[in-house]
């Protein structure tokens, strides 16, 4: 009975194909390469590399998108990994928000592979998924025990623990975990839900076991040599219910620059963008997590598919937005500069 | 149509049909409570969920000894199971019919079909039967008028969680408790409801709403 409905659910997820750009309506995508730095390297999916001083920080690295078939069998494409993900040892923070296989699957092999130097950050149960491959000597960080967190079931907004930063080795960033939470998908049905208490021996095999874990929302900032705060970055992995995921106010009476969030599942969700861009009015928002993910090839793009009206979302964030601020969609693989000091 | 209405007499259809016998299947404790390595201690203070099956609470207790449990629930995180409001002591107010009638006919399928619903349990070790209902003794009477008319709850985010456990939360309600230790061993907490089976497993705890901040002493009397 459980696999008929995982099959059924499995074929409800899946359903249709992957959509033509054309989708987008008169949204244009942005495919720049060879920027100056500061700036963000999108991978595709919720995926980003963010090099600053002698740092860098990894979000979401996802590379393999399996097809449908392959979701009951899922493995690291590695190939697909190799080619996509550039390696980066001077990364020492690799932040994930939920454990998902579109988010966390590939995170083992870069980590062993690609981030030598990156210590992993995310919930508890990412870490007991992860430790399947990676060994016990590389450090983890449970990022729920510095979690902002929500102090009623509706907010009215997260409050920053005391000590809710971590640190990078070198001083170049810092990241604060924030409780989040995760858009219903196409289904309404959540089987992709609930956690891992204890380190798992293999990598889940099948989607449905790739659980999701206390989603995260994450507060990045980028130091300089004195500490202080340059740019600062929030990024969201999953769309999520307001207030869950907003930033709390770390009492510095700074601003956000920069918000990365998905487009994935956004209509499922009320008041979504509307709400996170109304509270943060940065001065650019990067969307994400827009393109189809279920296999194809990488260089032919779709829009996600069961994905409805990327443009209306587009145009909530216009409307949302200061004029002065831009909106980005990227093309995977391409680059994003941050917006001028 | 208020949704118990609706999932009460589907949750009956259900276990019938799957011939479960709902609370034989919950003596499945060994998988249901956990015990967190290392976190052992003479004394707790934690977050309840009322949607656990079974949640640690940090405390190795020992036989022959008083412990006092004192519960504390924040406005914000008041309990319901889903639209019925409660406390740690159970139900708060009476059930109308048809709502009654159709929870008096799954009485047989709570854990502890002899015990009200939502009332407060705790068990000592993981396995065995060393099981408690908690007597509540709430600090504070609520008003006669509290449930004329009923107070009304509001559907929580699937999303909620309890506040961290080294964050206290001021204000609310205190309810105060004791139970002595027939055996020596790990202490958990949960609410009397539907659940704990292989088939339904958590199901019906999801609709549970509410936190409590627990603290529990020895008591050196």
């Amino acid at each position: 009975m459980r696999w008929m409905l995982m099959v059924l659910v499995l074929m409800l997820m899946t359903a249709g194909c992957a959509q033509d750009l054309s989708q987008l309506g008169p949204i244009k995508l942005s495919d720049e390469h060879k920027l100056t730095q500061p700036k963000l390297e999108y991978f595709g999916v919720a995926g980003f590399r963010l090099r600053w001083r002698d740092e860098a920080v990894v979000f979401d690295p996802f590379f393999s998108r399996p097809s449908p078939l392959q979701l009951l069998w899922l493995t690291p494409d590695v190939k697909r990994i190799n080619d996509g993900m550039p390696r980066t040892p001077e990364a020492t923070m690799l932040l994930v928000g939920h454990a998902h296989y579109d988010h966390l699957l590939d995170v083992a092999w870069v980590l062993n592979h690609k981030t030598p130097n990156a210590t992993f950050y995310g919930s508890r149960t990412a870490g007991h998924i992860l430790r399947a491959e990676v060994s016990a000597e590389r450090e983890f960080e449970d990022a729920e025990q510095k979690m902002a967190w929500l102090p009623g079931p509706n907010g009215p907004r997260p409050i920053a623990r005391e000590d809710g930063w971590f640190k990078s080795k070198k001083g170049a960033f810092r990241a604060m975990p924030i409780q989040s939470s995760h858009a219903p998908n196409v289904t309404q049905i959540d089987l992709m839900g609930g956690s891992y208490q204890q380190d798992l021996k293999t990598l889940p095999k099948s989607f449905r076991n790739w659980k999701e874990g206390q989603t995260l929302a994450w507060l990045v900032d980028l130091l300089d040599e004195n500490g202080k705060t340059v740019y600062r970055i929030h990024f969201q992995d999953s769309s999520s219910e307001e207030p869950y995921g907003f930033p709390p106010d770390p009492g510095d009476n700074r601003g956000i620059d920069v918000v990365i969030l998905p487009v994935a599942s956004w209509i499922q969700v009320k008041r979504y963008p509307q709400a996170l861009i109304e509270a943060t009015q940065p001065k650019l928002v990067v969307l994400c997590h827009w393109e189809d993910f279920f296999g194809g090839d990488p260089d032919d793009l779709k829009v996600l598919r069961g994905e409805k009206d990327e443009y209306a979302l587009y145009r909530i964030v216009r409307t949302t937005l200061p004029q002065a601020s831009q909106i980005v969609m990227p093309k995977p693989f391409s680059e994003i500069a941050l917006p001028p000091l | 149509m208020p949704k118990p209405l609706v999932t009460t007499p589907l949750v009956v259809a259900l276990a019938t049909l799957l011939g479960q016998p709902l609370p034989a299947s919950a003596a499945n404790y060994q998988t249901l409570c956990q015990v967190k390595e290392g976190s052992a201690s003479d004394t707790a203070t934690f977050w309840f969920d009322t949607r656990s099956l079974c949640a640690y609470s940090g405390m190795q207790v020992q036989q022959g000894r008083t412990y006092q449990v004192k519960m504390q629930v924040p406005d914000q995180w008041r309990w319901s199971d889903r639209q019925i409001p409660a406390n740690p002591g159970g139900y708060e107010c009476p059930l109308e019919f048809p709502l009654s009638w159709l929870m008096a006919l799954s009485t047989s399928m709570r854990r502890h079909p002899d015990l009200p619903w939502f009332q407060t349990m705790v068990r000592i070790g993981t396995a065995g039967d060393d099981i408690y209902a908690l007597p509540i003794k709430p600090e504070q009477l609520l008003p006669s008028e509290h449930c004329d008319p009923e107070p009304e709850i509001e559907e929580w985010p699937k999303a909620w969680r309890c506040p961290p456990d080294a964050v206290a939360v001021e204000g609310g309600r205190i309810f105060n408790s004791s139970f002595t230790a027939r055996s020596d061993g790990p202490l958990f907490f949960y609410v009397n409801d539907v659940g704990g089976g292989s088939v339904l497993g958590d199901l019906l705890y999801r609709n549970n709403q509410g936190c409590a901040r627990v603290t529990i002493t020895e008591s050196q009397q």
